[in-house]
């Protein structure tokens, strides 16, 4: 299962990543998912503009994006089931009582993170799709700091306990 | 010991007369068919249903083995790294057979993963959250591993399963309140003497109390524990014995525990300590009170302080019956020192629990810590045999 869900992740990310570097490839400079995820309502509607008349291929950038969008479901899957099995390992290894129960917190709070992630995706095809109408706007970058800020919690508290680790033996 | 003699002592055992010579005599002489015939007759069911309900299976069963082969495959990372060696007797190998206390098989930091945590000892697990001792007993895995390991420690944590798997303390129970089954088993009296020589800390009110509603067949199914225990260690430690020859396992040592007293009770357990999330969660899935409350109130015992008391009689003995065990083979059989009881007795408290029967990680943790205590250091226990979990933690 361990090992599955690796598979997954590696092949994902590295499919992700490649698209990415694609649409730079074909348009050099232009914005990218992050860029989309923390713009206000002006800038959104600037940036699909641009996706809209910018090609990958045959396409244009905007399809590419959605096609990222919907691989990166997966990726959340495969990065939450990963963050989750690792602050797990990390938990059996950890003696000291409270570093312990806050890496067995680390559970619910990659799972949050992947959740979050899943609302920031769909909030991101939405406006993609509802940028230019009345109310069809909304703001993605409460979802997407909220993400990052669960999961750089989940790294600080393997950091901790790791650094504890090498320090006392 | 003839048959017919034998039989007649297994009578008295199930209905609560044995004296305590007649106990040593029968323990002296029990054999595997006998444990089997006095099962069948405490359950009142035939053995291959005893052991189609005691069954691990499903799920559970598929994860106590994923839990298991991580942790073996730990010790035996650590075993290819040069681990045993003859010059480094600080390190040691145990092998863990066991219930739940030893596998929890999700989110929990259960007793082995405490243990195992230790750079000096490696573990071997058999343990199966939901394990009955009885099924521990008939599978024999151990005997395997015991060949194959030769281990310094071997763990045991079994009996609650068979008490309250299925349901079955329901039919440990005297709803009338009137039971007078302790006065007539001379030898849990004994016990309790021996606890008030020593000065152990009983709460007389509760232990009398609880025991007006414990029946013969809680009585017998005690005695039915002292003898596997009795049955299993002996077979460990006189182990290839026979003719005087050397033991198997000249030095191994042998740790037993008892548990705390659990709380019946249906409570969510949703609190506002966020380190604490995954209690309502698995109360939730567990459907908490399956084991101790619904059954209780099955029989109509629907006071939760009589529900508590119970319990507390309950533990208290089985508890005692262990230590007992400890003591036959330190003072009778004069094998010092090779037989400790991990007593975490009112090391949980009544807010410590994850749900009705195991604790809270950190007390898991805790208690973890003691068995640490007693396969590092043998001789510091509390008192004689046995290592006192709140003594170490005060």
């Amino acid at each position: 299962m361990r090992l599955i869900a690796w598979l997954c992740f590696i092949l994902l990310a590295a499919t992700l990543k490649y698209l990415s570097w694609d649409f730079q490839h074909f348009n050099p400079g232009i914005p990218n998912d992050f860029a989309f995820e923390t713009a206000g309502k002006d800038e959104t509607r600037a940036i699909v503009e641009t996706w809209d008349t910018s090609s990958w291929g045959q396409h244009s950038v905007t399809t590419g994006v959605k096609l990222f969008t919907f691989i990166d479901f997966a990726y959340i899957l495969a990065y939450s089931y990963i963050l989750v099995t690792l602050s797990y390992d990390r938990m059996q290894l950890e003696r000291h009582t409270f570093l312990n129960n806050l890496l067995r917190l680390c559970f619910p709070l990659a799972i949050l993170a992947g959740l979050f992630d899943v609302v920031e995706n769909i909030l991101f095809l939405f406006n993609m799709e509802h940028y230019d109408l009345a109310g069809g706007y909304i703001s993605i970058s409460p979802f997407t700091y909220t993400k990052w800020t669960l999961i750089a919690i989940v790294a600080l508290i393997w950091l901790i306990s790791k650094i504890k680790s090498l320090i006392i033996r | 010991m003839n048959q017919r003699f034998k039989s007649s002592l297994i009578d008295k055992l199930l209905d609560n007369s044995i004296e305590i010579d007649e106990l040593k005599w029968l323990r002296e002489d029990i054999d595997a068919a006998d444990l089997s015939c006095i099962i069948q007759r405490i359950y009142d069911l035939n053995e291959s249903y005893i052991l189609k309900i005691s069954a691990v299976n499903g799920m559970l069963e598929k994860l106590n083995v994923i839990k298991n082969k991580r942790r073996n495959n730990r010790f035996f990372n650590k075993i290819r790294k040069g681990f045993r060696q003859v010059s480094k007797s600080d390190r040691k190998i145990i092998l863990a057979e066991g219930d739940s206390w030893f596998n929890y098989p999700i989110i929990l930091t259960d007793l082995v993963d405490v243990i195992g945590m230790d750079k000096d000892l490696a573990v071997y697990s058999i343990a199966s959250g939901g394990d009955w001792l009885l099924n521990m007993l008939t599978a024999r895995v151990y005997v395997e591993e015991l060949s194959l390991l030769h281990p310094d420690y071997f763990l045991i944590s079994g009996g609650g399963n068979d008490l309250v798997g299925s349901s079955r303390i329901a039919a440990m129970l005297d709803p009338t309140g009137q039971s007078n089954e302790y006065a007539r088993n001379e030898w849990a009296q004994y016990m309790i003497g021996k606890v008030h020589a020593a000065g152990i800390q009983l709460n007389e009110d509760d232990f009398n109390e609880g025991l007006k509603y414990i029946s013969k067949d809680f009585f017998a199914l005690l005695m039915f524990f002292h003898l596997q225990y009795y049955f299993l260690i002996s077979e460990i430690l006189n182990a290839g014995n026979k003719g005087n020859k050397t033991p198997k396992f000249e030095n191994i040592k042998i740790i037993t525990q008892g548990y705390d007293y659990p709380v019946p009770s249906y409570e969510s357990g949703i609190g506002v300590n966020p380190l604490h999330w995954y209690v309502p969660l698995i109360r939730k899935f567990q459907q908490n009170g399956n084991w101790l409350k619904t059954p209780m109130q099955l029989r109509g015992i629907n006071d939760a302080e009589t529900q508590r008391k119970i319990v507390y009689a309950m533990i208290f003995l089985f508890n005692e019956m262990m230590i007992d065990i400890g003591h036959i083979f330190t003072d009778d059989k004069k094998m010092p020192g090779r037989v400790f009881h991990i007593d975490a007795r009112e090391s949980v408290g009544e807010n410590g629990w994850t749900d009705e029967l195991h604790p809270k990680a950190e007390h898991f943790m805790k208690i973890g810590r003691v068995f640490k205590q007693c396969i590092k250091n043998p001789t510091s226990a509390t008192y004689q045999q046995v290592f006192v979990v709140k003594e170490f933690n005060k």
